[in-house]
């Protein structure tokens, strides 16, 4: 009872994000070049209709009106129709979403079975051999750009040994009854193996990528929490009453040190969703990186704004799950 | 009364630090020393003309062509050095913009507080949890092609981060008890900033710089490959690897290496400058933890 009213809250609170962010979009599009008819219909259309058209799309009012039938409309859910596909953006984001959603996921989940054992080693074994391994191999890793990695990886593991596939998402005849829209998910629940490892293969490269790209700013983000908590008086105490060095490591240390870690995997996820843009533009993977990008270029304002909209809900989304694993791992949070 | 002249300066700091922030320091300066050369002698040192087209067209490198030619003929190499101009001049444009606008609405919010640091939170905290790359792709296409756009849009989308590190340094420093007992010895706001608030900016400074080209870099690059960047046939090192993907299938396989290990060097010296500088300059830091 009480974690669903703290959730609330939680939920609440991020509204005000949510319409800035919405807000700021807005009215960067309004600055961008570009008629929406034209896009829309194509320079050779009759202008004796454009005018009727941009009236009957209430875009000849001011723009505080558009700005607040825009609000309106975004409350009900609705965000609009593409000026390209010309079907409610909504629609067309539900078809892409999952995949944006699983190359994310499973690169945060490789990042974190990587980066967070390696952080922790870093800072209890201070100043050892592996803290130095791991420090120059996190700064070396930090700077490779992550689309040079995510071409090195087609170059050698694709083109080379030809293990994975270098693009797309599934072979041409896969088939899989749409549940939830995640293929490995999907996959599972269809009890369909051949489709499960399908998916593996294809996923392995794009996954690598983000995964790879995100273990060093969460090793370092680790080891720094922990060091923090190690310093503290009640390891100091701990160590005084004659515990054993592994009790206090893993019970002491581990459960108060890896709670900023849970913030800081959030913070990643987000760092992490700007990655995927470029490598779902690598890996060919129809996403919503993709379609931003189709959209960008092609001055689809509606879609722009709607998927700016969707990307804002889904950090905000995570970052609320976040605040809540936080506060159920942490006994001292009141909520 | 005269004042002792503060005996710290960088050598002492750097003769203090442990062996691997020397390392780090000098092969980070190095990297950045090889980088300024190509920046400010471009023109002068490459091998070959940038724009030349020449016959020898996709050759792997030789001796000729050290890093291979393009699909014209260019001599990548000298391409890449000429680039620098671009990838490294409009980071540090940027970082510099980013980090003037982020001093004053970070200090500015940080000092005064109040109402004002309130919604300058609630604004700022909206935009730095959305990712900052999406946010700099949607303002380069709002702003529209060219040098001057993509340089604005890099440092409006890295403002989160900076006003919030100004912000953070203001209220910490606002609140350290030296500077109470300043006030109270009746020093000025002026004398305050110039005797304690800048020499403590400007020990981060050197780090936040450093870091920031390194993202700078990698997001003026990223544009790039993302065809969104300085458009061809600026040899920008992003633009060059996205034209040079397309031979990628072809197997010429060093138009995509190359322009990336230079973008890769770049970050890594800045990287490294910043990660030893930071235990340098910041020897309480390094107590601390």
């Amino acid at each position: 009872m009480k974690l669903k009213y703290y959730i609330t809250t939680r939920l609440v609170m991020a509204i005000p994000t949510i319409f800035i962010l919405l807000t700021s979009v807005f009215f960067l599009m309004q600055v961008l070049p570009g008629d929406p008819i034209v896009i829309m219909y194509g320079e050779r259309f009759p202008t004796v209709y454009v005018e009727q058209i941009r009236h009957n799309l209430g875009l000849d009012r001011p723009i505080y009106e558009q700005y607040l039938t825009y609000l309106g409309k975004l409350g009900r859910g609705d965000l609009g129709i593409s000026l390209i596909h010309k079907i409610p953006v909504i629609q067309k984001i539900r078809q892409v979403y999952p995949v944006t959603l699983e190359v994310a996921l499973s690169g945060l989940l490789l990042a974190t079975i990587i980066g967070v054992p390696m952080g922790i080693i870093a800072a209890v074994r201070r100043d050892g051999i592996f803290d130095h391994v791991s420090r120059v191999a996190s700064l070396y890793i930090q700077s490779n750009p992550g689309f040079w990695i995510a071409l090195l990886f087609q170059l050698f593991f694709g083109l080379w040994l030809g293990w994975f596939p270098i693009s797309g998402r599934s072979p041409p005849s896969f088939d899989l009854p749409k549940i939830t829209g995640l293929h490995i998910i999907d996959s599972i629940l269809a009890l369909d193996f051949t489709a499960f490892r399908q998916t593996l293969t294809y996923l392995f490269l794009p996954c690598l990528t983000i995964g790879i790209t995100s273990i060093p700013m969460l090793s370092r983000l680790t080891r720094a929490a922990m060091l923090n908590v190690l310093g503290e008086d009640y390891m100091v105490t701990a160590k005084a009453k004659g515990l054993p060095q592994n009790v206090i490591i893993y019970k002491h240390g581990m459960r108060n040190g890896l709670l900023p870690v849970i913030t800081s995997i959030g913070g990643t996820f987000t760092w992490l969703l700007g990655g995927t843009v470029i490598a779902e533009k690598i890996f060919a993977l129809p996403g919503l990186g993709s379609l931003l990008m189709e959209s960008l270029l092609g001055r689809d304002f509606t879609m722009i704004q709607g998927i700016v909209a969707i990307y804002a809900l889904i950090v905000v989304i995570m970052n609320t799950l976040i605040d809540v694993v936080y506060a159920a791992a942490d006994p001292r949070v009141q909520y | 009364m005269s004042v002792k002249k503060s005996g710290v300066n960088f050598i002492t700091l750097f003769k203090a630090a442990p062996l691997s922030s020397q390392v780090m320091v000098v092969i980070g300066s190095i990297f950045t020393l090889i980088l300024l050369i190509f920046v400010t002698l471009g023109p002068y040192i490459t091998p070959h003309d940038p724009y030349e087209f020449t016959k020898n067209i996709l050759a792997p490198p030789s001796a000729i062509n050290l890093m291979g030619t393009d699909n014209l003929g260019r001599d990548l190499l000298s391409r890449l050095i000429f680039g620098s101009r671009y990838s490294l001049g409009i980071s540090l444009v940027a970082v510099g913009l980013s980090l003037f606008l982020g001093l004053i609405l970070g200090s500015g919010s940080g000092f005064f507080g109040g109402n004002l640091d309130r919604v300058m939170m609630l604004i700022m905290d909206a935009l730095y949890i959305f990712p900052s790359f999406i946010y700099m792709l949607v303002l380069v296409v709002v702003l529209g092609p060219g040098m001057w756009q993509t340089t604005l849009a890099i440092s409006i989308g890295r403002i989160p981060y900076n006003f919030r590190l100004i912000r953070s340094l203001t209220i910490s420093i606002k609140e350290r008890g030296f500077i109470e007992a300043e006030r109270v010895l009746g020093a000025g706001n002026w004398y305050i900033i110039r005797k304690h608030i800048m020499p403590y900016y400007i020990s981060i400074l050197f780090v936040v710089v450093s870091l920031g080209m390194a993202s700078g870099t990698l997001a003026i690059s990223g544009l790039g490959f993302l065809g969104l960047g300085i458009p061809p046939p600026t040899p920008e090192w992003g633009t060059e690897l996205s034209s040079g993907r397309n031979f990628l299938l072809g197997g010429h396989w060093w138009l995509v290496v190359f322009p990336g290990f230079f973008v890769m060097i770049a970050m890594l010296g800045f990287n490294l400058l910043s990660e030893g500088l930071d235990t340098m300059l910041n020897p309480t830091v390094r107590r601390l933890k």
